[in-house]
């Protein structure tokens, strides 16, 4: 979780300008939630059993939950690009490329205002994530 | 009224006269000040108007306290040499603090993080200034 906080200010101090709130947790409840949302089990058996399916829920999570005050599309992206580093995994940025993660994160943190079904951009999100992430 | 009080109420403009004029050789703040206010109660809106524009900006000073405060205040903004450079460095130091941290990966509790960041202003750097929110 602390190192999601801290992509948080070094994201807001990039690209943030003066109106950013550098480590500012709105929703405390939601930030550990997105965290812990990879490793949720139901019924004994694991939600998410696939690493792009992991990936997938933690970054529909950052965005649905909106912990922070501001940036969290920008975090959501370093926190995709970290955990697969984490993992030592890597991401295809000709599948995954800066106009797919901007329009697929754009319509997963917008999905409800627009009135698209949630599922329907999660199952967008981990193909997309199932195409892109090779091991490294 | 005897002949005495004339001679003292005599004696007594002229110091006030002199006092006025030596305390409008004490200050740049005051004296402009001073002079507003006279211009103002003489009348003149136009004449206080360009005194207190050469004072600082404030065309608006009719009262007397009031174009002092803003004399003075802006006197002290736009002053010459120290007074000005403190104003603007900290914002400065602040700009170049937070993007230097940034950039160096300074502030991770992770190195692994850190590296994690740079590559992804390496990879999508068009799209995290594009996202909002």
């Amino acid at each position: 979780m602390q190192d999601v906080v801290d992509l948080h200010k070094a994201v807001s101090a990039e690209f943030g300008g003066h109106q950013a709130h550098p480590g500012v947790i709105d929703s405390q409840f939601g930030l550990v939630s997105a965290v812990q949302r990879p490793q949720i089990t139901t019924l004994g058996r694991e939600a998410y059993p696939n690493f792009p399916d992991k990936v997938a829920a933690l970054v529909f999570a950052l965005l649905q939950s909106r912990p922070f005050r501001g940036g969290n599309r920008r975090v959501a992206l370093a926190s995709l690009v970290a955990f697969c580093e984490l993992n030592q995994k890597t991401i295809d940025a000709r599948i995954f490329d800066e106009k797919t993660a901007e329009n697929i994160l754009k319509r997963a943190a917008t999905c409800r205002e627009l009135g698209i079904p949630p599922e329907n951009v999660f199952r967008e999100l981990r193909d997309v994530m199932n195409r892109s992430i090779v091991a490294a | 009224m005897t002949h005495g009080d004339k001679a003292k109420a005599k004696a007594g403009k002229t110091s006030q006269a002199s006092g006025k004029k030596s305390s409008s050789q004490t200050g740049v703040a005051l004296q402009s000040g001073s002079k507003a206010g006279e211009n103002g109660k003489g009348g003149g809106a136009k004449a206080a108007g360009a005194k207190g524009g050469q004072a600082g900006g404030s065309s608006q000073t009719g009262g007397n306290k009031g174009s002092v405060e803003k004399a003075g205040a802006s006197k002290a903004g736009a002053g010459p040499g120290g007074s000005k450079e403190p104003a603007s460095s900290p914002a400065g130091d602040v700009k170049t603090k937070s993007r230097g941290g940034a950039s160096d990966g300074g502030g991770f509790s992770n190195p692994v993080i850190a590296d994690a960041f740079k590559h992804a202003l390496k990879k999508y750097p068009n799209a995290l200034r594009k996202l909002t929110d």
